[in-house]
C-alpha cells in the first residue's frame, strides 16, 4: 500500500529563478501608491487575465491589500498571513499593494493603472517591464545555496544572497534581510538567510530584479 | 490445643521461589499525549528469571540479581504534522511597514507513526529484603477485587487456606526502562526516514531530500520533537508513572496475591475412609520466621 504522501506547496519549489517581471510562490511584490483616487489592478498570467479588482486610495483606507491571483481574489484573513495585517478594498495613501502567489507555478505579472474621473489612464505600475522606485521586492528562499541579484534582465551580478541549510535551532522564517537598490548599485551586496527566510529589495530607482542560484540549474 | 510446627529447608525454599518467580509477569498498555504534537503508545510485558535467595535469621530473606527480562516493550510514538508556514516576515523602519504574507511550506498530512519494540536492548537487576508473611483467607469471603484478581496466577482455593507470602521490605531503587542505554537514538532515527518517506517520489521530492538536507531535523524541531528522541520517551514513560505501576505490579504479585505455601484450614489429617466423614483440625494463629537454614511455620491446632 502506498503511503500517503506529505502535501508540499510545490510552487514554493517549481522555480529556482525568481523574476519581478514573472512573480511565483516565493516572490512578493509591494507597489505603493502615494496619490488618492481610483486604480484598475490587474493580474496577468501570459496574454491571460487571472485577477482584477478596483482599489480606492482614501483616508480610510488600510496599510497593506493583498493581491493573490492563486486564491481567485482577495485573501480572506485567516490562515497564511501576517500578523496584524488588515485587508480591504480601500488603502491608505502611501500604503501598499501586495502582490503574492499562495500556490502553483506562479508566472504572474501585476498592472496597476489610476483611473482619472475623466476616464483617463495613467499606468503606474506594470512589473513586465519594471518595478517603479518606491517599490519592494521580496524572495522567501528555502533552497539552500548561493544565489545572484541581478538587474533589468543583465548578467552581472550586483549582490549574493546565501540560504543556510535548515537548523532547527535558528529556524525564524519570519525575519529576513533589508538591501536597497539605489543609483550605484545594491547596499549592502550580500546576504545570509536562514532556510524559510525572505530578501526584501527595497527599490530606490526603476528596475527589474533577477535572483538566480550560482551553482545549479 | 496442640501446636504443630512445619520446617522447610533452604533448598526446598529456594524451589518453591523458582516456581513462584517463574509465573510473576508484569504488563501494561496505554496511550498518552506526550506533547500537542506527539502521542505516546505503550505495550509492555516482562517477567523474572535468575537471581539467588538466601534465608537469614529472623524472618528476613535476601534476594539478589533477580533478572527483568521484558517479552515485549512496544512504543508507538503517533506525530501530527500540522500544517507549517515559511515568510511572515514584517519589513518596517522605512516610515512604513509590510509584511510578506505566510506561505504554506506543507500542508498538513496525514500522521507519522513510529513503532519499536525496545525489548531486546533492555535488561536490569533487582534486588530485594523480604520477609515472610502468614495471612489468612477466607473463602466464602467476596470475590478478589484487584490488583490480586488479575495478578494472582496460583489458583485460588476453594477452602478457607492459611497462606504464606514472601513480602518485599519496601521499592527496590531500580530503573526499569532505562532507554538511554541503547546508545543510538533508534526513535529519532525511525523519525527521520518516516518524515522522509512522506516527501512524494517525484522531482520536486527528489529536489527536496537532495538539496535540503536537515528537512525532517527541521519538521522534527518544529514538531517540538526534543533532541534526543529515545531519552525523551524514558522520561516521558517515566512521568507517565508506567515505571511504578510496574513495579507495584511486581512487588504485588509477591506480597500481596501469590502465596509461596498454603496451608489448608481446616487441615485433613485422616482422608474418609469406610463411610466415615475425613477428620480435619481448624489452624488457627500461623506464624513463620526463617533461620539461616531453614523456613518455619508454627500454628496452633484443634479446637
Amino acid at each position: 500500500m502506498t503511503r500517503p504522501k506529505m502535501e508540499i506547496n510545490r510552487g514554493l519549489f517549481a522555480r529556482q529563478v525568481y523574476d519581478s517581471a514573472s512573480l511565483t510562490v516565493p516572490t512578493t511584490l509591494f507597489h505603493r501608491l502615494r496619490q488618492e483616487g481610483t486604480y484598475d489592478v490587474r493580474v496577468h498570467r501570459g496574454e491571460q487575465l487571472a485577477h482584477r479588482t478596483t482599489v480606492r486610495v482614501s483616508e480610510q483606507g488600510v496599510p497593506q491589500i493583498d493581491v493573490d491571483p492563486a486564491a481567485g481574489g482577495h485573501k480572506a484573513d485567516g490562515d497564511g498571513c501576517c500578523d496584524g495585517a488588515v485587508r480591504g478594498q480601500e488603502l491608505l495613501p502611501g500604503g501598499a499593494l501586495c502582490f503574492h502567489v499562495s500556490e502553483g507555478d506562479g508566472g504572474y505579472d501585476a498592472v496597476v493603472e489610476r483611473v482619472g474621473r475623466d476616464g483617463s489612464v495613467d499606468t503606474v505600475l506594470d512589473s513586465s517591464e519594471a518595478i517603479p522606485a518606491g517599490g519592494v521586492f521580496a524572495v522567501t528562499m528555502v533552497l539552500p545555496g548561493e544565489y545572484g541579484v541581478m538587474l533589468n534582465g543583465e548578467d552581472k551580478e550586483w549582490a549574493r544572497v546565501r540560504v543556510g541549510e535548515p537548523d532547527p535551532a535558528s529556524f525564524r522564517p519570519a525575519e529576513g534581510t533589508v538591501l536597497t537598490l539605489g543609483p550605484r548599485g545594491l547596499e549592502p551586496d550580500q546576504a545570509d538567510l536562514g532556510f524559510g527566510q525572505s530578501v526584501a529589495i527595497i527599490l530606490e530607482v526603476d528596475a527589474s530584479i533577477q535572483v538566480a542560484p550560482l551553482h545549479r540549474e | 490445643m496442640a501446636h504443630i510446627t512445619i520446617a522447610v529447608s533452604e533448598q526446598t525454599f529456594r524451589d518453591s521461589f523458582e516456581l513462584l518467580r517463574d509465573s510473576v509477569r508484569f504488563e501494561e498498555q496505554d496511550t498518552f499525549q506526550a506533547n500537542p504534537y506527539i502521542q505516546v503508545e505503550y505495550d509492555v510485558k516482562g517477567h523474572l528469571a535468575g537471581g539467588t535467595l538466601n534465608l537469614l535469621g529472623s524472618n528476613s530473606i535476601e534476594i539478589k540479581e533477580l533478572d527483568l527480562r521484558w517479552d515485549r516493550f512496544k512504543i508507538t510514538l503517533r506525530i501530527d504534522i500540522p500544517t507549517q508556514y515559511v515568510g511572515g516576515w514584517c519589513i518596517g523602519g522605512f516610515g512604513w511597514s509590510f509584511c510578506v504574507p505566510k506561505v504554506p511550506f506543507f500542508s498538513k498530512s496525514t500522521d507519522v507513526e513510529v513503532k519499536e519494540d525496545v525489548a531486546q536492548f533492555l535488561s536490569q537487576e533487582l534486588s530485594l529484603s523480604c520477609h515472610l508473611d502468614a495471612r489468612h483467607y477466607d473463602a466464602s469471603g467476596p470475590a478478589p477485587s484487584p490488583p490480586c484478581s488479575l495478578l494472582r496466577f496460583v489458583p485460588w482455593p476453594s477452602r478457607d487456606q492459611w497462606e504464606i507470602y514472601v513480602d518485599p521490605d519496601g521499592q527496590p531503587d531500580v530503573d526499569l526502562f532505562d532507554l538511554g542505554q541503547i546508545g543510538s537514538d533508534i526513535f529519532r532515527n525511525a523519525l527521520t526516514d518516516k518524515i522522509e518517506d512522506l516527501i512524494p517520489n517525484d522531482l520536486i521530492g527528489a529536489l527536496l531530500l537532495s538539496q535540503v538536507k536537515g528537512l525532517a531535523n527541521l519538521i522534527g524541531k518544529i514538531l517540538d520533537v526534543p533532541d534526543d528522541l529515545t531519552e525523551a520517551v524514558s522520561k516521558w514513560l517515566h512521568n507517565a508513572g508506567l515505571d511504578k505501576r510496574l513495579m507495584t505490579q511486581l512487588l504485588d504479585s509477591f506480597a500481596k496475591c501469590n502465596p509461596i505455601y498454603g496451608i489448608d484450614d481446616p487441615y485433613q489429617i485422616l482422608p474418609a475412609s469406610d463411610g466415615l466423614v475425613p477428620v480435619r483440625i481448624p489452624v488457627k494463629d500461623v506464624s513463620v520466621t526463617t533461620t539461616d537454614h531453614e523456613m518455619i511455620a508454627t500454628a496452633t491446632v484443634g479446637e
